[in-house]
């Protein structure tokens, strides 16, 4: 008998229908009849236990643990807005649309509501009720600068504390990550990065959170089942904008904070804004090279036909490492998720890193000398052969018929 | 001063497999290294230290076999080294990582700047250095992608914005998250290796720290995993012969 | 079910497997496939460190060197690459006054052969390998026209050569049985579960090369040897990019430039030998050195420090390991599998694979399609060991005694 944490079984209820076995990613589960569970490979993922039709798996604990008191769900989705310089970061409309879809999966539907640090000016609050804010929530501390992850963080904090919503959804961007980084450890509750999809689970009501694991090898479903709000990141070109709706009633709340900010010792001394060349991430389409380029001169044919289609190049993660194309146009979990309409994969093999990437695209073609590369598994088009050889004629023939 | 530089212990390749038959993970052995962000945050501590003098202490939180993280950060030249270890702990999440190691930095008395990778290539997650900074409600600077400036009462860097970079100015206690740009690191010697593998190296379990167990490992873990599963791929591809039939493909999807 | 058939299957696209498919597809125009399981050149390929050492003491050793030599500058020609290829020159220097005997012999060897060599004296070294130390360096011994190569980029450059020549190469897909009937071999299984047909298979796998054949077939006397290397951190200025490779015989050391960097490479006193038959089937999934090769370095330096005293405080930027299949006469083997018709091996590298690989490609080629063999075959023959039992422990010993003992780099 073990005496630290591990998954264990109650023979009295285990019918021996083996789903655990397969449930198990770690192969940490076999044996002849009732399931033996390896502790060595063992992570305590607890997939196994929710495999279970007869909870014939439960989790030992040593010590005698307090379950959490049984949570109240909030009814609303929350989407903290990110403003820069008047403008509204992209991804925030994109997760306004996301929750609007959400709210009608849950048996009530919820309040799309999005969170502004400090005033909204009036065509920013049309914006964001025309891409679906029920309300437009905005709190006010004369002192606050919403700039420092430490305010912002108090700030959602303290409104969070008080009205208690369901689903708190951020950006993935910097601020965006460490900012509800904070919040979720002051509010004690779950946080998921970098979510590639959510869901409604239909009997528990709870949000599934799905992002790649294991290195992107793997897809995970998280979710934060007795803890509130439930927390998740998403980053930019993830979700869909909905059809805006500029017809639809703005309804502005405004809260005033009055617990005072945490002390920050942290000064400005600069904020250098750096000339934002085209991004990848808002282009239409996208021809981009991988290691099957193999050298910097190919991706002249890149180039070119990128400017044919008026696209953007970009490049995997080894294209960035071997210096063919610079780091800002990397597509890829360490890099951009891009969802252009038409994605062109030149000597990309498909590591799901990529592919988890770019799976918001409409059309994706893959041009590859390997025909068992996995990227033809994901591809909606696909021609084998040398990059060097396809490129060249197809820039050709394009010339001539469009 | 004193410096803490927290380091993970990350699987040594991200090349992971699947049984194509079990469809179980084939873990490529057991070969594990420092997360290479956290050898950057160790390396930015060792050149505040060489301006400002005093000890930098790497802590890691893992299974007993963590300690050869330890050593390696240590040959890239901290000075003490401490592993946080205990059964009780597995199974934890960003939430409850955080808070353990809150608790292990009030244990050690606090520190001057608290130093973290930006974020482990595990997980890509970049939650536990804030999560650590909100439990201790220190200040955090995260994406530090270079050291300006620092002296006894405060540190000057350069962080990464969505919009480019901002310079900042805290004073102590600080936490900061390093990016790969913040610095270049100097490889180790036999001599340092050496050093190292001499070193002694602190144990701190769950019964040192005062914790609320109710919070930590699997059960004290805000998250929880449902399912793995391989993503799903789509099988209704249309294979092409020729540059030219794919020229008209594209012509007719950009009508 | 399409059933496929070819004339020679390779098994294995590491060296010995590509230069085969190379060497095979300029003299014959049968149909050839080649399988990889894992990517071309991705293996103990990879993880050598390329020195192309030409003097050696046996004759038919240095034929086969000059035969990949040959090979490189074809195929340097034909696709217009360098593959990676540098003539830096060697030095061979020593110490102790034993090894001038081995020394003297190398050097009429290698003359005889027709290779060119010198006498150098210490300020000569020096001057060419700037950080070493040679006050206890008594004799050396330099030669021009040695070289080192990229081995990944050699691998390549067989393999299109072979593709140019019409060879089937299949990646991802390994072989998972050799398929025999009445002691002829008839084909392979594939691990997509697909059958081939084939009257001839070469088994170039390598470090899992026992594991191809045993024990449907029979065993050969050779296993996996750990082999390694460190790379400094660049410092071109003691490092010069053009300095020859040397061989420390005395400090069972070699090293060679490696942009601006500096490959060390020393082998234990006692070096590893690892049973293959629990080998993974990728070479990233074995664990060479859990201290990164640290403590080994720290064991194996106390020869090499009277060269480089300084060795203790220069910054190591790499580990290097990976297998040398060693024999315990430190010989390859090529040749027929008897008593299977049609089944033939290429292995037991013994730490010269790349240097000998054209050669090596060469031979097997001749066997197999029956012409005369530009050197002598015997040397090579799978049959020369008898009642091996690959997995054992004292088959490991003596392969890694093979290697402990082995003179030069």
């Amino acid at each position: 008998m073990h005496h630290t944490m591990h998954i264990q079984l109650d023979k009295q209820s285990c019918t021996g229908c083996q789903l655990c076995f397969s449930s198990c990613v770690f192969g940490a589960i076999c044996g002849a009849e009732y399931p033996d569970i390896d502790i060595e490979k063992c992570t305590l993922c607890g997939v196994c236990m929710d495999s279970c039709p007869s909870d014939a798996l439960s989790l030992y604990q040593p010590q005698t643990i307090q379950t959490s008191s049984p949570v109240v769900d909030g009814d609303a989705i929350w989407v903290l807005v990110e403003i820069h310089n008047q403008t509204i970061a992209p991804v925030v409309l994109e997760l306004i649309g996301e929750a609007t879809r959400l709210s009608t999966q849950f048996k009530v539907s919820k309040t799309v509501c999005a969170v502004v640090m400090g005033e909204v000016d009036e065509p920013n609050g049309k914006l964001l009720t025309a891409y679906g804010a029920d309300l437009i929530l905005c709190i006010i501390q004369p002192s606050m600068n919403q700039l420092f992850e430490e305010h912002a963080s108090a700030a959602l904090t303290f409104l969070a504390s008080t009205f208690h919503p369901s689903v708190i959804m951020v950006g993935a961007t910097s601020f965006g990550r460490a900012v509800s980084a904070r919040t979720a450890s002051l509010l004690y509750t779950g946080l998921t990065a970098d979510c590639t999809e959510l869901r409604v689970d239909a009997v528990t009501q709870n949000l599934l959170q799905i992002r790649p694991a294991f290195s992107g090898n793997l897809m995970a479903t998280i979710e934060t089942p007795h803890h509130r709000p439930q927390m998740a990141t998403i980053r930019q070109g993830v979700m869909k904008l909905i059809i805006p709706d500029y017809n639809r009633l703005m309804n502005i709340k405004q809260v005033r904070m009055e617990n005072d900010l945490p002390m920050i010792h942290a000064t400005m001394l600069a904020n250098i804004a750096v000339q934002a060349t085209q991004s990848i991430t808002s282009s239409d389409v996208i021809v981009a090279g991988g290691k099957g380029m193999q050298q910097a001169a190919n991706f002249q044919y890149l180039h070119q036909l990128a400017s044919i289609l008026g696209g953007q190049v970009a490049g995997s993660r080894v294209a960035v490492d071997n210096g063919w194309i610079g780091y800002d146009c990397q597509v890829g979990q360490t890099g951009k998720t891009v969802s252009p309409s038409l994605y062109i994969a030149c000597g990309i093999s498909g590591q799901i890193q990529h592919v988890a990437a770019i799976s918001g695209a409409q059309t994706i073609i893959a041009i590859n000398c390997d025909p068992d590369a996995p990227i033809f598994r994901y591809a909606h088009y696909g021609i084998v052969g040398k990059v060097e050889e396809i490129l060249p004629q197809l820039i050709a023939s394009l010339q001539q018929i469009v | 001063m004193i410096q803490i530089v927290f380091v993970k212990q990350v699987p040594f390749s991200t090349k992971v497999k699947m049984d194509p038959v079990t469809h179980t993970l084939v873990r490529s052995g057991v070969r594990t290294q420092v997360n290479p962000y956290d050898l950057h945050a160790v390396r930015a501590a060792i050149e505040v230290k060489d301006q400002c003098g005093g000890t930098v202490v790497v802590v890691t939180m893992g299974p007993p076999s963590a300690v050869a993280v330890l050593r390696e950060a240590m040959m890239h030249g901290a000075d003490e080294a401490v592993l946080v270890s205990d059964a009780a702990f597995a199974g934890s999440d960003t939430w409850s990582t955080s808070y353990i190691l809150s608790m292990v930095v009030r244990h050690l008395g606090g520190a001057d700047i608290q130093w973290f990778g930006k974020q482990a290539i595990d997980g890509d997650t970049a939650q536990v250095g804030p999560g650590v900074a909100a439990q201790l409600n220190y200040p955090q600077i995260t994406e530090m992608n270079q050291l300006i400036e620092v002296d006894e009462h405060s540190v000057t860097v350069q962080k990464v914005t969505d919009y480019g970079y901002r310079v900042v100015k805290s004073g102590f206690p600080v936490v900061i998250t390093v990016n790969k740009e913040a610095n270049q690191l100097l490889s180790p010697s036999l001599n340092d290796w050496l050093r190292a593998e001499n070193a002694e190296i602190r144990t701190i379990n769950a019964s040192s720290l005062q914790l609320d167990m109710s919070k930590v490992g699997l059960s004290g873990s805000p998250t929880r995993v449902k399912r793995i599963e391989l993503p799903s791929t789509k099988q209704d591809i249309v294979m092409l012969t020729s540059a030219h039939e794919l020229a008209q493909v594209i012509k007719n999807l950009r009508k | 079910m399409l059933i496929k058939s070819a004339d020679i299957i390779i098994i294995g696209g590491g060296l010995l497997g590509c230069a085969t498919a190379y060497q095979l597809s300029k003299r014959t125009s049968c149909s050839i496939v080649l399988y990889e399981r894992n990517d071309i050149a991705s293996q103990a390929t990879s993880r050598a460190a390329c020195l192309l050492t030409r003097a050696r003491t046996k004759p038919a050793l240095m034929s086969l060197v000059q035969e990949t030599y040959d090979c490189i500058a074809e195929l340097s020609q034909l696709l217009n690459d360098s593959l990676g290829y540098t003539e830096s020159g060697s030095i061979t220097a020593v110490s102790e006054l034993q090894s001038h005997v081995a020394l003297d012999d190398l050097y009429v060897a290698a003359t005889v052969f027709g290779l060119q060599a010198s006498w150098i004296d210490g300020h000569q070294v020096k001057s060419k390998l700037p950080w070493m130390e040679t006050s206890s360096v008594t004799k050396a011994l330099y030669m021009p026209t040695d070289a080192y190569i990229d081995s990944a980029m050699l691998c390549n450059g067989y393999l299109t050569g072979a593709k140019q020549n019409g060879v089937g190469v299949t990646t991802r897909v390994g072989v998972t049985n050799i398929l025999s009937h009445a002691n002829q071999v008839t084909g392979v299984e594939l691990s997509t579960g697909e059958i081939v047909h084939a009257p001839i298979v070469i088994n170039a796998t390598g470090a899992w090369i026992n594991r191809m054949i045993y024990p449907q077939f029979a065993a050969l006397a050779t296993v996996p040897v750990r082999s390694h290397f460190w790379i400094s951190e660049s410092i071109p200025t003691i490092f010069p990019i053009n300095q020859p490779f040397a061989i420390l015989p005395d400090a069972r050391a070699f090293t060679r430039p490696d942009v601006g960097g500096l490959i060390i490479g020393i082998r234990e006193p006692e070096c590893v030998a690892y049973d293959p038959s629990q080998w993974p089937d990728d070479i990233d999934d074995v664990d060479f050195s859990p201290d990164n090769g640290w403590s080994t370095l720290s064991q194996s330096v106390n020869l090499f420090e009277k060269y480089f005293p300084s060795i203790h405080d220069l910054r190591i930027a790499h580990y290097v390991a990976g297998p040398s299949c060693y024999t315990p006469d430190s010989m390859f083997i090529v040749g027929p599998l008897e008593p299977t018709a049609g089944l033939y091996v290429a292995g037991g590298c013994c730490g010269g694979g790349v240097a000998m690989s054209g050669g090596i490609g060469r031979m097997m080629s001749e066997i197999v399609l029956g012409e005369t063999c530009f050197v002598d075959q015997s040397l090579f023959s799978p049959s020369r060991f008898v009642d091996v039992h690959p997995y054992s422990a004292t088959l490991r010993k003596q392969c890694a005694d093979a290697r402990s003992n082995k003179k030069g780099g």
